[in-house]
């Protein structure tokens, strides 16, 4: 017997344990329509204006640095103008898209869009309308450059965008496809393009190979967003997974419409409580807890490691509601694989104000 | 018929036992045997091996996990009767690759021939209880049940190139962890 048949022997005394959880599926990335719409508590963008996008799309980021978004503040009105929101179009669920109120000035053709990133582990830059999402723990060098872009083209369609970056991106990834394993962000087109993998080739090279994911995203007025994730192929399942994390909570705003103030309130309050809660420390939201407060988490702060999926709010009347069950859905690191956990909160409302009743993770 | 009750038709000697088992765990076998030996003859007489196989080991044996159980005692047989077919020129299937593979780890090993199979065993064991469980699992698809890696892709909806990569990344692992344990 040789080696390596020696080797397979010892491979099949592993632990049945081990073996056994092997023999689970993946499950489904994409939340059930009636789940509420992807979500990051950390950081909300909201732009207000359109830049027109002049140099295709955003694989290949400017060089300039833009300036740093910083974590807008959430004032205490709804924004300038008359500047309202609209609520999803999901049937009867409420509560689909986190109540935006870093509200710019609404101007003629301005279109908005909102995603939610963590801000304890990407930065967010802006340069001539160009935003780039970098990790705050960048690789060495030596490892191809991994980002998101979010750009907008005024006046194109998805279908013409993405056939203009297909032109674009052939020459550098020889392989394109339009066919997404899971969708990420339903009602858009996606393209996938990778670079080419020489089968010959000596194995420790092809891990490195340049992969890009895009999205077209019909902005409602005629043009379209364009969402860049670059990484390399050893990183799909981990920055390339966060990617498509932030990017299924992409929702492009209309300003045209209210959201009654409890609802307001409620996004505000589950915010806070969320950071809180997954840090450990309820001191800054002591006037959110009721009498008798039933308040578990982790018992430790997992927010640095923590991405956050979607927001699930579930109300028991969406005109007037009394009680709120927001279900928060997480990833607590990427070496779980695809391991999510649920923070679990009841909300109740007295006197116009919301306070957490009980909160709890869920597997 | 849950595991358990399976388990005390062995221990009870009752024949039914058998018809059990196969009526549970023949599919789940055949895909064991199946990836290692690609002659279906071959397969089917490795699966009935597995349940005479059972037959004489329980009782002593008695399984926490039937499936996993009876799938070790599959891929063995089929080892076995691959390692002789391919002296018969009759080789073929998923192994050559899977063990190609595997050789990367320990092909300049000359020490490996002299550790004892469980302490080889034992410290695979370890390095798999280390592992990452996305990782972990890729790795038992490929070397514990010599899966194709297109099959592993759609078992956990990933690209096959990723799935080669990180398994390229677990036999590096692998090798470093046994030359630290001194076993290579």
């Amino acid at each position: 017997m040789n080696h390596q048949e020696r080797l397979f022997l010892a491979i099949g005394e592993a632990d049945p344990k081990l073996v056994a959880r092997s023999e689970r599926r993946r499950r489904s990335h994409w939340l059930p329509c009636g789940l509420a719409a992807a979500a990051c508590l950390a950081l909300v963008l909201a732009l207000g204006r359109i830049f027109p996008f002049q140099t295709g799309p955003a694989v290949t980021p400017p060089d300039s640095q833009g300036p740093v978004i910083t974590v807008p503040n959430l004032p205490e009105n709804q924004g300038p103008g008359g500047g309202q929101l609209s609520l999803p179009e999901q049937g009867s669920e409420i509560g689909t898209l986190r109540l935006l109120r870093y509200t710019p000035e609404s101007q003629n053709g301005a279109v908005d869009f909102l995603i939610y990133v963590n801000e304890e582990q990407f930065a967010v830059q802006e340069s001539n309308g160009l935003y780039r999402i970098r990790s705050t723990h960048p690789l060495p060098e030596t490892f191809p450059e991994c980002g998101m872009d979010i750009a907008h083209l005024s006046g194109t369609s998805p279908s013409q965008a993405k056939a203009a970056a297909e032109a674009a991106l052939q020459e550098h990834y020889p392989e394109m496809s339009s066919e997404e394993l899971a969708a990420v962000l339903p009602g858009s087109l996606y393209l996938r393009a990778s670079e080419s993998l020489d089968e010959g080739s000596d194995e420790p090279e092809f891990w490195k190979a340049e992969q890009a994911e895009l999205w077209f995203v019909d902005d409602g007025q005629g043009g379209t967003f364009t969402i860049t994730s670059r990484y390399f192929l050893e990183a799909e399942e981990g920055l390339g997974a966060r990617f498509r994390d932030m990017v299924s909570s992409f929702r492009v705003v209309d300003l045209n419409e209210t959201v009654p103030d409890w609802m307001r309130e409620l996004y505000a309050a589950v915010d806070r409580l969320s950071r809180a809660l997954l840090c450990d420390d309820l001191s800054e939201v002591s006037d959110l807890l009721a009498t008798e407060t039933v308040a578990d988490a982790y018992d430790e702060n997992v927010w640095p490691d923590t991405t956050i999926i979607s927001v699930d709010y579930s109300l028991d009347d969406d005109q007037n509601p009394a009680k709120a069950t927001v279900s928060v859905k997480h990833r607590l690191n990427l070496t779980e694989g695809d391991s999510f956990s649920f923070l679990t909160m009841e909300l109740v409302r007295r006197s116009g104000n919301w306070y957490l009743n009980w909160s709890g993770i869920e597997k | 018929m849950e595991d358990c009750a399976i388990i005390d038709l062995y221990w009870s000697r009752n024949p039914e036992a058998i018809s059990r088992t196969c009526e549970k765990y023949g599919n789940y076998c055949r895909a064991v045997a199946r990836n290692i030996l690609p002659d279906r003859r071959d397969t089917e007489e490795c699966v009935n091996d597995t349940w005479l196989k059972a037959w004489n080991a329980m009782p002593e044996d008695r399984p926490g996990l039937l499936a996993q159980y009876l799938g070790k005692i599959t891929r063995n047989l089929a080892l076995s009767r691959w390692r002789a077919n391919r002296t018969e020129k009759r080789g073929g299937g998923e192994l050559p690759l899977v063990l190609d593979e595997l050789a990367d780890c320990v092909s300049s090993a000359d020490t490996l021939q002299a550790v004892e199979a469980g302490e080889l065993a034992e410290a695979v064991n370890q390095f798999l209880h280390a592992l990452p469980e996305r990782e972990c699992n890729l790795f038992l698809r490929r070397y514990w049940f010599a899966e194709p890696t297109a099959e592993i892709a759609r078992r956990y909806g990933m690209r096959e190139n990723t799935v080669r990569t990180i398994l390229f990344r677990s036999r590096k692992k692998l090798q470093s962890y046994l030359e630290k344990e001194e076993l290579l």
